[in-house]
């Protein structure tokens, strides 16, 4: 439980779970009140972005506030950066505060527009074009170079990214794998898939011999909500959400290719799975542990959580890369993960940087990958999953990769559930494909194009 | 009494002195006095009312009259766009179809919680010391949930794999609820949040209630039963009655709660059913406001709420009055 929950969020990116009134909302307001007056005075000295952005110098004395994610990182990673950074600046007291993911995104938006902003920020990639475009951070084009922008991995680089310029530095990611049951694999006489094609086979051997959806045995588990796990599957067939097409973003879900995907998976689900046609994905790890599941879909952490959890287990885990149409290449992977960013207001914005240099290096990147079971922010640093079978098919994985629309308005996309309502509708059978994508695909034009 | 002292000073000289016996002290500076004394009591909770209260619904209000985006708030930039958010809202079917559900909804949530508290609170009146010791406890242990923690729990309860619903209904026979999705369908989905709702809006309205029942003298109830009355008909000639002002009051603040519901359904959105067709008006508003990065928007949907709830205020204390009165 603890290393799911600890786990799973950075990448899932929940809407924020706690109640939020409109007490809240309220007290935002007064916030955004008080802070604007002093956006005001802020933006009389408002110099150009990059003297702030230079190196100071080894005597520089001040407080650094950084913001992690709880969860994302060991305390060793922490630790080992701030010893490195206070070799070269002695009179700087880092102080590291980590958040927790239930909330976050509006602790950030009332926190970045105040004087008492943190310095670093780690923020959930998928909302970095988001806090970018409002001009809560920084733009760091200047020194992406020197934060090694050469290195990062080309699915987590994108991201960061808005109308050309640099304003997340990629810290670490993580893709969903396809977890499987050896033993029933055996059994069946299956090998792993290199197809999808070959993965419908295997399902449908695997249901001749273990039993179908009747026996309660689910070859192919995959609850409707998870929509992470269906992406690939538009994705390996050409299809995707939207495209960009010069100012406008145009939906793609209607597209031949993206209804060919998820007709594929629809059949996969109706003939295989059963999972709860309205559920999510958290479960799945704990589902496969029933012992009557022979494939499922979930977060590269969750083979190594199996295992932890039940012994049982430690030689039936399997794991391969969700195959893609073709053997040559495997589906993209949805690489969720995040971003380290340096928010306008820092008044350390030169020393924010000399920090997160440190903590994005090969270096610090292989203690991560090693200790803290993520996809680093670069290949060099894979080495750290070196004898680890299921990080390591995680990394192939993450070579082939996409993301969703880098767009400030994307948010609004997952805020509103538009991928899992339309795909609840598709597998529970209230609409077919066709009107379900349409309806879908309609939300997120209009969403995308605010 | 002070109204009759302090009329001479207030209605002028015109009016001959009704106190002659008072005539060491001026009128005018004991009136001044005594009149400006209350407001000055006043004082303290007024400003803090101002400032707690009214100061974020002005600034909510000036806010939905403003184009008012994430970036605008961050730039600056707000600008006044006179009703525009409110056109754009009120124009916008979304919006009336999460207003009716929320009506709806909050409904039959507040007469859910009234009758079953009502129950529940005659329930305590005729139990025994230690069973209704029991049940206190057990209501205010209900009570002290936190609402995060029951949905939780009320979730897993009906969940569909390992809810303990689907379980016990296929163990008496009922197969078909093998598997079967609660939050599948909008209605039952808000049905399960309802029940959590009104679960735990119930321990305030029972013991509030059992509270009131308490205050009403016995010798009626004797009295009625020497004349051979039903229960029935001591329930709706004498409880009802006797406790008509507190039934407002709790029917009233019920309707505020459960129109603005918004943790309950908001986590079982999480879990499974359709987000779109569950939305009520909070979670409405904040998707709007922070998901949406709408601020202005959000804001003229809340106005709308507050007019609303507004609205139903104004009536109930209308008609508690009336009952206090008569």
């Amino acid at each position: 439980m603890i290393i799911r929950s600890a786990q799973r969020s950075p990448i899932g990116h929940d809407n924020p779970m706690e109640g939020i009134t409109l007490m809240h909302i309220r007290r935002f307001m007064i916030a955004a009140a008080a802070t604007s007056a002093l956006l005001l005075t802020a933006c009389g000295g408002g110099a150009a972005a990059d003297p702030e952005l230079e190196t100071p110098s080894a005597d520089a004395e001040g407080t650094l506030t950084v913001w992690l994610m709880d969860g994302s990182q060991p305390e060793s990673v922490v630790d080992a950066v701030n010893a490195e950074f206070n070799e070269k600046y002695p009179n700087v007291d880092v102080t590291v505060e980590l958040q927790q993911w239930a909330g976050v995104q509006d602790k950030l938006t009332t926190s970045l527009n105040s004087s008492a902003t943190p310095d670093v920020v780690e923020i959930g990639n998928s909302l970095t074009a988001k806090f970018a475009d409002a001009g809560l951070l920084s733009d760091l084009s200047d020194v992406a170079d020197e934060l090694g922008s050469d290195e990062w991995l080309p699915g987590l680089a994108p991201s960061g990214e808005l109308d050309g310029e640099r304003y997340g530095i990629p810290y670490y990611g993580g893709v969903r794998i396809v977890m499987y049951n050896k033993d029933h694999f055996k059994e069946a006489g299956v090998e792993v898939p290199t197809t999808l094609d070959e993965l419908e086979q295997a399902a449908a051997k695997l249901a001749e011999t273990k039993g179908g959806k009747a026996e309660g045995y689910s070859s192919f588990y995959f609850p409707g909500k998870f929509w992470y796990g269906a992406l690939p599957f538009i994705w390996a067939e050409g299809g995707d959400i939207a495209v960009k097409d010069g100012d406008e973003w145009q939906g793609t879900l209607d597209s031949p290719e993206s209804r060919a995907g998820l007709t594929r998976l629809k059949n996969l689900v109706d003939s295989y799975s059963t999972a709860p046609t309205d559920g999510n994905e958290v479960t799945n790890w704990e589902v496969f542990q029933e012992d009557n599941v022979g494939m499922v879909i979930d977060s590269w952490w969750a083979p190594g959580a199996v295992v932890g959890a039940n012994e049982a287990f430690a030689d039936k885990v399997g794991v391969f890369p969700l195959p893609g149409v073709t053997a040559d290449k495997t589906a993209p992977a949805f690489f969720g993960g995040s971003d380290l960013a340096v928010p306008a207001k820092s008044e350390n914005q030169g020393l924010a940087v000399e920090w997160i240099k440190i903590l994005t290096d090969a270096e610090t990147q292989t203690m991560l990958a090693k200790e803290g079971g993520v996809i680093p922010n670069q290949e060099s640093a894979f080495a750290g999953h070196d004898g680890n079978e299921f990080l390591m098919a995680a990394d192939e994985a993450a070579k082939v990769s996409a993301f969703t629309p880098v767009s400030p308005m994307w948010g609004n996309v997952e805020a509103d559930s538009v991928l899992p309502d339309m795909l609840v509708k598709i597998f529970s059978g209230t609409s077919s494909v066709e009107e379900a994508t349409s309806e879908a695909n309609t939300k997120v034009t209009e969403i995308l194009n605010g | 009494m002070s109204t009759q002292v302090m009329s001479p000073a207030t209605t002028g000289n015109a009016a001959p002195p009704q106190a002659p016996g008072n005539s060491h002290t001026p009128p005018e500076s004991r009136g001044k006095g005594s009149k400006s004394l209350p407001y000055l009591l006043l004082l303290p909770t007024g400003v803090l009312l101002a400032v707690v209260l009214g100061y974020p619904i002005v600034r909510l209000v000036v806010l939905s009259l403003n184009k008012a985006k994430l970036r605008d708030l961050v730039k600056g930039t707000e600008s006044w766009n006179n009703f525009a958010n409110y056109t754009a809202i009120l124009t916008d079917p979304t919006f009336w179809a999460v207003l009716g559900r929320t009506i709806i909804f909050a409904a039959a949530c507040v007469v859910a919680t009234m009758v079953l508290g009502m129950l529940l609170a005659l329930l305590l009146a005729k139990l025994g010391r230690v069973a209704r010791l029991i049940l206190s406890i057990s209501l205010l242990m209900a009570w002290s949930t936190p609402q995060v923690t029951a949905t939780q729990v009320w979730q897993w309860l009906f969940d569909t794999r390992y809810g303990l619903v689907n379980w016990a209904l296929v163990r008496v026979g009922l197969t078909g609820f093998d598997n079967h999705s609660w939050l599948a369908a909008p209605a039952s989905l808000l049905a399960v949040a309802g029940i959590a709702v009104v679960w735990g809006a119930l321990p305030f309205v029972a013991l509030t209630l059992y509270a009131g029942r308490t205050q009403i003298d016995e010798s009626l109830y004797e009295a009625a039963g020497m004349d051979g009355a039903t229960p029935w008909q001591v329930f709706r000639s004498i409880t009802v009655p006797m406790l008509a002002p507190i039934i407002t009051m709790l029917a009233a603040l019920s309707t505020i709660w459960d129109f603005r519901v918004f943790t309950q359904v908001y986590l079982l959105q999480q879990a499974g059913g359709v987000t779109s067709e569950t939305n009520l008006i909070s979670i409405h508003a904040y998707r709007t406001s922070f998901s949406g990065n709408d601020f202005g928007g959000g804001a003229a949907i809340s106005v709308v709420m507050v007019l609303v709830l507004a609205g139903f205020s104004v009536f109930y204390v209308r008609r508690m009055l009336q009952e206090v009165q008569s």
